[in-house]
C-alpha cells in the first residue's frame, strides 16, 4: 500500500509540528495566584530548570492539598499522577495542574520499614543483609554538572563544574571515612540540556560495571531556602529529597528502596529526608533497581549546609547497607518492646515483594506483546492454534505410546549397546589409525610446497642478478640526462618563486597600509563616541544633582 | 547487599534479556540470518566492556556502543538495493538529530515536566521510527536514523563544549555499550517502524512484500 509522496511529506510535517507543539499542549493553563504563596505565578520559560529571572523572583512549582495547604515547593514541574511522600510519610497524588500549581489529594499514610531488626545491639539485620554479603561500594555521579548554590557560588548555574560536585565530594569523603569504597565520577555531561540524562547513561553504566551496592545521581532543587533548611542536633544543614522516576519498568523496586532509606533516616535523623517525589521520567533508574536521584537542598541554600546534609545522609546509607557498626558515635534511642514487632499491615519483605511484582509484570507484558505481535503477523495463526489444541489429545496419546515403547525397549537397547561395544571400539580405533595415516602425506605436501617456493625464489633472484648490469647502466644514463636538465629546471622554478614572493609582499604591504588607515579611522570614531558618552554622563550627573538638591 | 540479592539480579537480568531478544529480532529483520544476528548481539555485548578507543580531542568511542553499530549501519547502506534507499538512512539520521536536538533545547530539562511526554532516552527512538516510516516505511532507515542521530548529537555536544572553550571534557561515543542510547534508539526505532507498518498493513488488508526494505 504505497503512500503518495505528498501525503508522506504532509505526514512528516504534521508529526514534527505535533512534537514541537507538545510543550504548549502540556502546560496549557491560566495564571493563578495561590493564597498560600501570595504572589502571582505565571508559567514562563521552559521547564523545571527555572531561568535566572524566575529563580530570583521566587517562581516555583507548588503542590497543595485539598485544604489548600502547601505540601511541596520545588523547581521540578509537576504533572498529573505524580506522587509525593512528605516528611511525615503522608502520600499525596496530583489530580490536576494549572500553571505552576498542582492540586493533590491525600492517598494514605505509609508505614515505612525503620530497620528495627537492624538495631545497634546487633540482634539481626534485614532479610537480604543476612543472606548476602555487601560489596562495600557506593557509586556517585552528577547528570547536571552545572548546578550551583547561590549564597556560596554566587550563581545558580555555570557552564562547567558547579558547586554540586563539591557536595558529591563531601558525600564521598563521608562514606570513605567509614571504610566504604566510593566509585565517584566527575564526568561532565554538558551542555546543560534535556539530553544530559542520555549522556550520563554511559557514566552510570560504567560505574555499575563495578557492582556497587547502590548508585546515586546528585542534584540540587530550586526552592526557597527555608523549605530545605534544617537544624539537627545544633547543626545547620539542608534536607535531602529523593526522586524516583515513574516511567522506569522496575519502578516498584526503586520506590521501595527510596522508602526504605527514608524509613531508616527517619529513625536515626528525623527530618533529614524532605520527602520522596515520584515523578514521570526514568532518570537512568532503569539501569539498576538501586539507583536513586537525590536533591541536596536548593539553590538558595549554602553549599556548606548541603555538604553537612549529605554527610548525614552518608550515615543513613552506610547504616542501611552495612549495619549499625558503620554509624560511629551514634546512639539510637531504645524503643518499647511492642515497637520491635512490625505491625500486621506492614510488608515485612517489601523490597522482595516489589521484585517479584516487577518480574511478573515484565514477563506478562513481554509475553502478551509477543503473542499480540505474532497473531497480528500471521492471519491464520488462530486457526492453526485451534487445530493444534484440537489435535492435542491425539498427540499426547501418541507421545505416551512412544515413551512407553522407548522405556520398554531401553533395557534391550542398552544390552545391545554393551554387546556391540568391543566391535564399535575396534572400528573407532581403526578409523583413528586411518586418520593418523594422513599425517605423513601432509608432511610430504608441506616439504614439496616449501621446496617449490624456494626454487621459484632462487630463480627470481638469479634473473635479477643477470639483469643487474643492464638496469644499472640504464639508471646511470637517466641520471646523466637529468643532470643536464636540472640547472635549467631549477632556474625556471626560482624565477617563478621570486615573482610569486614579490607579488605576495606587494599585497601584504597594501593590506597593512589599508588596515592602518582603517584603524586610525576607528580610533577617531571611538574617541568621538567616548567624548559623547562623557558629555552625556556629565549632563546626567548635573541633572541628578539638581534633582537631589533640596 | 540488595544489588546482589537474587531478586534484584533477576529484575536486571529479565530486563536485559528482553532487550537483547528485541535487539536480536531487529537485526534478524534487517536481512541478517539468525546466526549472524546472534553473533552480532554477543559481539556488541562483549565489545561494550572493552576500553573505549580514543579518537583525539577528548573524543573516544566505545566499540560495542558505537563502533559496531556504525559498522552495521555502513553495511546496511552498502546493501541497500536502490540509490534512494541508500540515501534514506543518513537522511533519517540527520532529520532525527535535528528534531531531537531542537526538542532537547525546547523541552524542559527534566523529563516528566509536561505530563507523559517521552523520556529523552526514547525520544530519538520514537523520532527515528516515525521519520523512517514516513520517509519510506524502512526498518533499515530507522536503525541507521537511531544510531546516526545519537552520533550526531554526541558530536554536536562535543563541538559545543569545545566552542565554549572546554577542551578537556571527555565525550565517549556510545559509552554505555550495548545498553547505550545509540543502540536503544536504533533497535526501538526499527521495531516501531515495523510495528506501525505491520498494523497499518493489516488495517489496509494485508502486506505488500515488494515495498518493504
Amino acid at each position: 500500500m504505497r503512500v503518495s509522496g505528498i501525503k508522506r511529506i504532509w505526514g512528516l510535517v504534521t508529526a514534527i509540528l505535533f512534537l514541537l507543539l507538545l510543550p504548549a499542549a502540556g502546560g496549557e493553563g491560566s495564571d493563578y495566584s495561590p493564597a498560600v504563596a501570595g504572589q502571582a505565578l505565571v508559567r514562563e520559560g521552559h521547564g523545571d530548570e527555572l531561568s535566572a529571572e524566575e529563580l530570583k523572583s521566587g517562581r516555583y512549582f507548588y503542590m497543595i492539598d485539598e485544604r489548600g495547604r502547601t505540601i511541596l515547593i520545588t523547581g521540578r514541574r509537576l504533572g498529573v499522577k505524580d506522587r509525593f511522600l512528605n516528611a511525615d510519610n503522608e502520600l499525596y497524588e496530583v489530580e490536576s495542574v494549572k500553571g505552576n500549581l498542582a492540586r493533590a489529594r491525600f492517598v494514605e499514610r505509609v508505614e515505612l520499614n525503620t530497620g528495627w531488626g537492624c538495631s545497634p545491639g546487633g540482634e539481626g539485620a534485614s532479610p537480604a543483609a543476612q543472606e548476602i554479603k555487601p560489596a562495600y561500594r557506593i557509586a556517585i555521579y552528577h547528570t547536571h554538572n552545572a548546578e550551583c548554590y547561590v549564597p556560596s557560588d554566587g550563581t545558580e548555574s555555570v557552564y562547567g563544574t558547579g558547586g554540586i560536585h563539591e557536595v558529591g565530594l563531601a558525600f564521598k569523603e563521608s562514606l570513605e571515612k567509614k571504610g566504604v569504597k566510593v566509585l565517584y565520577s566527575d564526568q561532565l555531561h554538558l551542555p546543560h540540556d534535556r539530553g544530559a540524562y542520555r549522556r550520563s547513561r554511559g557514566t552510570a553504566l560504567r560505574l555499575l560495571r563495578e557492582h556497587p551496592d547502590a548508585i546515586f545521581d546528585l542534584h540540587r532543587d530550586a526552592a526557597p531556602w527555608e523549605k530545605y533548611a534544617l537544624e539537627l542536633q545544633g547543626e545547620e544543614l539542608t534536607q535531602i529529597q529523593i526522586v524516583v522516576g515513574l516511567s522506569n519498568p522496575g519502578v516498584a523496586t526503586n520506590q521501595q528502596f527510596a522508602y526504605d532509606l527514608k524509613g531508616y533516616a527517619d529513625r536515626i535523623y528525623p527530618g533529614l529526608i524532605h520527602g520522596v517525589l515520584l515523578i514521570w521520567g526514568s532518570y537512568n533508574q532503569d539501569l539498576s533497581p538501586l539507583a536513586l536521584l537525590l536533591e541536596v537542598g536548593a539553590h538558595t541554600n549554602t553549599k556548606e549546609a548541603a555538604e553537612r546534609g549529605i554527610a548525614r545522609f552518608a550515615d543513613v546509607v552506610s547504616y542501611y547497607f552495612y549495619g549499625p557498626a558503620f554509624l560511629k558515635d551514634r546512639k539510637i534511642a531504645p524503643r518499647e518492646r511492642a515497637a520491635q514487632e512490625p505491625p500486621a499491615d506492614r510488608p515485612r519483605y517489601g523490597i522482595m515483594r516489589a521484585f517479584s511484582g516487577t518480574i511478573l509484570s515484565l514477563l506478562l507484558v513481554s509475553t502478551g506483546a509477543s503473542l499480540g505481535f505474532y497473531f497480528l503477523n500471521s492471519p491464520d495463526a488462530l486457526e492453526r492454534l485451534y487445530l493444534w489444541i484440537e489435535a492435542l489429545p491425539e498427540r499426547l496419546a501418541r507421545l505416551r505410546r512412544r515413551s512407553r515403547l522407548f522405556w520398554g525397549n531401553l533395557p534391550g537397547l542398552l544390552k545391545n549397546l554393551r554387546r556391540a561395544a568391543p566391535f564399535n571400539l575396534s572400528v573407532a580405533w581403526h578409523r583413528l589409525g586411518r586418520e593418523r595415516a594422513i599425517l605423513p602425506w601432509i608432511r610430504r605436501e608441506l616439504i614439496f610446497t616449501v621446496r617449490w617456493w624456494a626454487k621459484k625464489g632462487l630463480a627470481e633472484a638469479a634473473a635479477l642478478w643477470r639483469e643487474a648490469p643492464q638496469n644499472l647502466r640504464r639508471a646511470w644514463e637517466v641520471l646523466r640526462s637529468e643532470k643536464e636538465e636540472l640547472p635549467r629546471l631549477l632556474r625556471k622554478e626560482f624565477s617563478f618563486l621570486e615573482k610569486a614572493l614579490r607579488r605576495l609582499f606587494g599585497r601584504f604591504s597594501a593590506v597593512i597600509d589599508e588596515s592602518r588607515g582603517r584603524l586610525r579611522f576607528a580610533l577617531m570614531e571611538a574617541r568621538s563616541e567616548i567624548a559623547v558618552i562623557a558629555r552625556l554622563l556629565r549632563e546626567y550627573t548635573l541633572q541628578l544633582r539638581n534633582r537631589l538638591r533640596p | 547487599m540488595y544489588a546482589r540479592a537474587p531478586g534484584v539480579m533477576l529484575v536486571v537480568i529479565v530486563i536485559a534479556v528482553i532487550y537483547l531478544i528485541l535487539l536480536h529480532r531487529v537485526l534478524k529483520r534487517l536481512q541478517m540470518d539468525q546466526k549472524t544476528a546472534l553473533v552480532l548481539v554477543a559481539l556488541l555485548y562483549v565489545a561494550g566492556f572493552a576500553p573505549s578507543v580514543p579518537l583525539g580531542g577528548g573524543l573516544a568511542m566505545n566499540l560495542g556502543g558505537m563502533g559496531i553499530p556504525l559498522a552495521i549501519c555502513v553495511y546496511l547502506i552498502l546493501k541497500a538495493p536502490t540509490k534512494k534507499e541508500k540515501w534514506r538512512g543518513p537522511l533519517t539520521a540527520v532529520a532525527v538529530a535535528a528534531l531531537v536536538w531542537s526538542l532537547d533545547r525546547l523541552l524542559p530539562i527534566n523529563p516528566g515536566s509536561l505530563g507523559y511526554e517521552l523520556d529523552p532516552l526514547y525520544l530519538p527512538a520514537a523520532a527515528a521510527g516515525l521519520i523512517a516510516y514516513l520517509l519510506g516505511r524502512s526498518r533499515r532507515a530507522a536503525f541507521i536514523g537511531g544510531v546516526g542521530s545519537i552520533l550526531f548529537m554526541d558530536l554536536s555536544s562535543w563541538a559545543e563544549n569545545i566552542g565554549r572553550g572546554f577542551r578537556d571534557i571527555p565525550v565517549v561515543l556510545g559509552g554505555g555499550g550495548i545498553f547505550d542510547a545509540a543502540l536503544i534508539a536504533g533497535a526501538i526505532g526499527a521495531l516501531l517502524a515495523e510495528v506501525v507498518g505491520e498494523v497499518k498493513e493489516r488495517l489496509h488488508g494485508g502486506p505488500d512484500e515488494g515495498e518493504r526494505h
